[in-house]
């Protein structure tokens, strides 16, 4: 097993994706709970207008006549909720491959502009979403006051309109068992840590980070509020994969290698089961044991094996049947080539 | 209702699975039972309603206010957890101020000030950025230590 020397871009080893979310809306028209067909199309209209003359890289998504590959695209790409995806939903999605940048309109608010990034790139992230934000705001009449700031769907969500989220995954600590203190510790009450982390079996390592509210805080609070979070879990959880190598290289080759080999030749494999394993690859990555995979692969295997992903691609509700052996049968063809460094 | 099974009284709200010599059981178990057994609670949210759980219906002051843009009445705004429009923010202004408030208060916010302390926390940001960079993990430790003694001064 090679020495963990092998750092990774923006902390993809530690951080899968960050994404950072602005909402905004449009004076004078009403909020998407309470607007009409008419409503709904002027917003697309105005948006899709000042585009076209600003920023003509912006593609438009509408969600009754999209291809397969396109969905994949937007969930995998630009980190949309896939429920926002369906046939069924009456919102509008631009989105620029340039930029990692996608402007979902309609949904809980008029405007929501959202940017991925693979790791933790915060601040380039915000630099690109802000440009977006000033030529939107500079040529809407945005629904801001100054009691409030920006007027949101949801007060918790008005002032700056900002959320982030932090995706990481933590195989070490959730393996040296040292994860639920770790976040006892760490947890501030604005902060939700929810989604991959199932914290009753203590089988979970994958860990969602997402501020709750943005009211009351400024861009620059929640920026330092949320990368210093991440730079803690990143510390700690290589400092816990420092550890365990040192301790037992064998057991710990051993179980990330049969994780391997379970991606390879399963036949029916869980969800829990599923981000285990997939955990135990980015540890693999770490040290340097692979060819042929990279955390991006990763990534992208960790989204489209979420259980509801297959009903949305496979349009069956809720959930498909055989759900476990197509979740079985993408990491077989992801992992096939994989091969071992020595 | 799936009574506690530590005190057989009250209503059970987390399921737990344990395991001992190799062999697990679920335990379906109540907050109080939890918090005496030190059990890790971890805040596992994913949507907050917090205009149904904090927006005041029962003031003869708003009670009868409807949004002239809208339509929103509070009742309405409570029931879909969804701001009507920009407007219904100067109609329901105090309202919502108090949502805005409680939440705060849940959350322990304090308004933004950009002061000395905000740009010392800037700087060691930058530090910390630059540590990282450097695969430096005491050094970033270190800087992660201050902010947060940063954060607890707030």
């Amino acid at each position: 097993m090679s020495n963990p020397s092998n750092r990774y871009l923006h902390n993809q080893d530690v951080i899968v994706f960050s994404t950072i979310e602005l909402s905004r809306n449009i004076m004078n028209i009403p909020f998407p709970s309470t607007m009409t067909d008419k409503h709904r199309a002027s917003v697309v209209l105005l948006v899709e207008s000042i585009l076209k003359k600003h920023s003509p890289s912006f593609k438009k998504y509408n969600p009754q006549s999209a291809s397969t590959d396109i969905i994949t695209r937007l969930y995998c790409n630009f980190a949309l909720d896939y429920l926002l995806l369906k046939p069924s939903q009456t919102i509008t999605v631009f989105y620029s491959d340039e930029s990692n940048i996608s402007i979902t309109l309609n949904a809980k608010n008029h405007i929501h502009i959202k940017g991925v990034s693979d790791g933790l790139d915060l601040l380039a992230l915000q630099k690109s979403i802000t440009k977006i934000d000033n030529f939107l705001c500079d040529n809407i009449n945005i629904a801001y006051n100054d009691k409030f700031g920006h007027l949101t769907s949801c007060p918790s969500n008005a002032g700056c309109g900002m959320k982030i989220s932090i995706l990481s995954t933590v195989p070490a600590l959730a393996i040296s068992r040292a994860l639920p203190p770790i976040i006892k510790s760490m947890i501030t009450q604005n902060i939700a840590f929810s989604g991959y982390y199932t914290n009753i079996s203590n089988k979970g390592t994958f860990l969602l980070l997402r501020n709750k509210t943005s009211a009351n805080q400024s861009v620059d609070d929640i920026m330092q509020s949320m990368s210093t979070l991440a730079y803690e879990i990143i510390i700690k959880e290589r400092l816990a994969r420092d550890k365990l190598i040192n301790k037992n290289p064998v057991a710990l080759q051993d179980k990330i290698l049969r994780s391997l080999g379970i991606l390879k030749y399963a036949k029916q494999s869980s969800a829990v089961e599923g981000d285990t394993l997939l955990s135990h690859m980015y540890l693999g990555q770490y040290y340097s044991m692979f060819k042929n995979i990279d955390c991006y692969a990763i990534k992208n295997t960790l989204l489209k094996t979420r259980t509801l992903y297959y009903s949305l691609l496979h349009d069956k509700v809720p959930i498909p049947n055989n759900v476990n052996e197509l979740r079985a049968q993408d990491f077989n063809e992801v992992f096939k080539e994989v091969t071992l460094t020595h | 209702m799936i009574t506690c099974n530590i005190c057989k009284k009250n209503k059970a709200t987390l399921k737990i699975q344990r395991t001992i010599n190799n062999k697990s059981e679920i335990l379906n178990i109540c907050l109080p039972c939890a918090k005496k057994l030190n059990i890790p609670l971890i805040t596992v949210s994913k949507s907050n309603n917090y205009l149904s759980k904090y927006l005041k219906t029962n003031s003869t002051d708003t009670q009868h206010l409807v949004c002239t843009s809208c339509g929103s009445t509070i009742e309405s705004i409570k029931k879909s957890n969804r701001i009507g429009c920009a407007d219904c923010y100067s109609t329901f202004s105090a309202s919502i101020k108090g949502v805005i408030e409680s939440i705060d208060n849940e959350h322990n916010i304090s308004s933004p000030a950009v002061s000395e302390s905000q740009k010392t926390k800037n700087t060691l940001t930058n530090m910390l950025n630059r540590t990282m960079l450097a695969n430096d993990y005491n050094g970033a430790q270190k800087i992660l230590d201050k902010l947060k003694s940063l954060e607890v001064k707030k």
